[in-house]
């Protein structure tokens, strides 16, 4: 064996010797590549050089932004809005607050891009409402977390933003119009199956419809959902960058917050700032060390490997799609998001493109799986957190979201086998 | 004891924090300069980096204190919790063994970039390779907290999944409170 094939089977090893054993992920991917470059014999600082270069990336900056946004936002009242919005727009129909949550979501992901901030948030009011109201706690559950998948696919997406830093000249206003058909068709899905379930168990409908009330709650969020509109629009129009978009979206969202919607006090930004960094804090140093391994990675030519290999066993695109299914919807059931998009993409894009996947397609349908992921045990913290907030026990839920899960596969399997779905629209408005 | 590593904590927090400040306020302002003054200044990116640098690495400790780091967390179903203690205690000494190496490693480039420059900021390039050594630093002393409550010399320190469970619980019984 070659002392690279060695080094890359030492890399690899090593590092998911350290996952399995409750490493944290950003440590173990440092490590493994300290173990390696030791072995091979470069210079260690490589890895220094590498984690500072990994993240002093003007692009990468839109990451902290988004996040940062998103919080002001949350905390801000938006949610109450959103609800209002969702609830004048399809609370009239059968099974209403199951639909409300499920568009509440759709607008939220438009806000947060974070599936589990979008479940803390529109959960923590609507599951008691539902449970108030007479709809099963699992269901309202249920309805909640897998409509929170749609926040990760809506734009502006934080791991969107990742994945393109990562996969390398993929453009983030294309990913961000890739992502707008997927989430609301997977928003669709879930309403129909929601309206099914709700006739068969007579769930109640809201107040009926009428022009005036969507009329109200739209002008009372419109200034919350403009954040939207100034990201997606100057990344799309080319009139910002992702980051600089990002930086206005954060200065908006604090005057939005603190000055017209004033529902807490300026001292709040504060303790906003405590809740970003601690997300920032679990993200920004595993991209630092992500950029190590990639750079080892690279060097041992791991991903030329990988793609010959199951180039090898098929040349089929729709065998190689699901293949890539399998193992991305495997590693969503173990591993966080954006560790799979940082360490996954490096090897499984290339085999993606060999068979003519667009990067932009695959980087979609990868969050997708990932999303998924998010909300299926063993690690999924979008369900510990439903769990924690309905008080239905992790076990429980997995069992009654069967059906849901049903509803995202299909989804999957529509983005994956039909690119039109994902790609018609950035080609049609970024050729 | 406890104290101490509260304050550390607050520092290395209130840090991150005004280091996140300075990022937005510098990058919204290269906006504003770009698009109403026409120009941008030479130190806004150079100096947006180097903050997002100095936080992304030092807020690396904080998520230690807190256990938030992702991670793999399957083997608690499969093992004994007596069992996950001891890996959790090996994890600490291997980020340890990793911090030092962040420090020693660190200071050596950090020492070898003396001989560039970072052009906008007019300053040597070993400030901006100085994160990491200084990321060790707060690194080390945040496993050196979790290692002593390991031993049962000073209290345990809530993780965040303990306190977002409590949190989650309370928003969501807050809520039905409101509602009713």
């Amino acid at each position: 064996m070659s002392p690279e094939a060695i080094a890359a089977i030492l890399l690899i090893g090593s590092f998911l010797i350290m996952i399995t054993l409750r490493f944290p992920i950003a440590f173990a991917i440092g490590i493994s590549s300290l173990i390696t470059i030791l072995y091979i014999g470069l210079p260690v600082m490589q890895i220094v050089q590498n984690m500072v270069g990994g993240i002093n990336k003007f692009t990468l900056m839109a990451v902290p932004f988004f996040i940062l946004a998103g919080e002001i936002m949350g905390a801000g009242g938006i949610s109450n809005r959103l609800i209002h919005l969702s609830n004048a727009l399809v609370g009239w129909i059968r099974g209403g607050l199951a639909m409300v949550n499920i568009m509440a979501s759709m607008f939220f992901g438009g806000i947060s891009g974070s599936s589990a901030a979008d479940t803390a948030s529109i959960g923590s009011i609507l599951i008691p409402m539902m449970k108030k109201q007479g709809y099963d706690p699992e269901f309202a559950t249920n309805v909640t977390m897998a409509s929170s998948v749609q926040g990760i696919l809506i734009p502006p997406s934080h791991n969107m933003v990742i994945f393109a830093m990562v996969a390398g000249s993929v453009s983030i206003g294309k990913l961000f119009l890739a992502g707008m058909i997927p989430g609301i068709v997977l928003g669709v899905a879930l309403m129909i199956y929601s309206f099914y379930v709700s006739v068969k168990k007579q769930y109640p409908k809201g107040d009926s419809f009428s022009w005036k009330n969507v009329f109200k709650a739209f002008l009372d969020s419109f200034l919350g959902l403009f954040t939207v509109i100034i990201v997606v629009v100057g990344v799309i129009g080319g009139v910002f960058t992702a980051t600089e978009s990002a930086a206005i979206a954060v200065v908006y969202s604090f005057i939005i917050t603190f000055f017209v919607y004033r529902e807490i006090p300026l001292s709040e930004f504060w303790n906003i700032l405590g809740r970003s960094i601690k997300t920032l804090s679990i993200v920004l140093i595993l991209i630092s060390t992500s950029a190590a391994f990639g750079w080892i990675l690279t060097f041992l030519k791991v991903p030329e490997i990988v793609a010959n290999f199951i180039l090898a066993v098929t040349q089929s695109k729709i065998m190689i799609l699901i293949l890539l299914n399998i193992m991305m919807l495997i590693l969503g059931m173990i591993m966080d998001m954006a560790s799979i998009i940082l360490i996954a993409t490096p090897i499984l894009l290339p085999v993606a493109m060999h068979v003519g996947i667009d990067p932009v397609h695959f980087g979609v349908v990868m969050i997708l799986n990932l999303g998924i992921g998010l909300i299926t045990p063993p690690v999924g913290s979008t369900l510990f957190i439903g769990s924690a907030i309905s008080g239905v026990k992790i076990e429980r839920l997995s069992k009654t979201m069967l059906p849901f899960y049903a509803v995202m596969l299909g989804v999957l399997f529509l983005i994956t086998y039909f690119p039109a779905v994902v790609m018609t629209i950035p080609n049609w408005i970024m050729p | 004891m406890k104290k101490f590593y509260d304050y550390i904590y607050l520092f290395f927090l209130t840090l991150c924090k005004l280091l996140f400040i300075v990022t937005v306020v510098v990058t919204a302002y290269l906006v504003f300069g770009r698009f109403i003054l026409h120009s941008q200044p030479v130190w806004g990116e150079e100096i947006v980096l180097m903050s997002i640098t100095y936080m992304a690495l030092i807020s690396a400790a904080l998520a230690i204190r807190d256990d938030s780091h992702m991670k793999m967390t399957i083997i608690e179903f499969m093992i004994p919790k007596k069992w996950v203690n001891v890996l959790k205690i090996i994890a600490l000494i291997v980020i340890c063994i990793f911090a030092l190496f962040m420090v020693v490693e660190g200071i050596k480039f950090a020492y070898i970039m003396r001989l560039s420059k970072m052009t906008g900021l007019q300053i040597k390039t070993t400030w901006l390779y100085l994160a990491v050594p200084v990321s060790g630093v707060a690194i080390i002393l945040m496993v050196s907290e979790k290692f002593l409550e390991a031993l049962g010399l000073i209290a345990k320190t809530k993780s965040k999944a303990e306190i977002d469970e409590e949190n989650n619980r309370l928003s969501g019984k807050q809520a039905a409170r409101e509602r009713l």
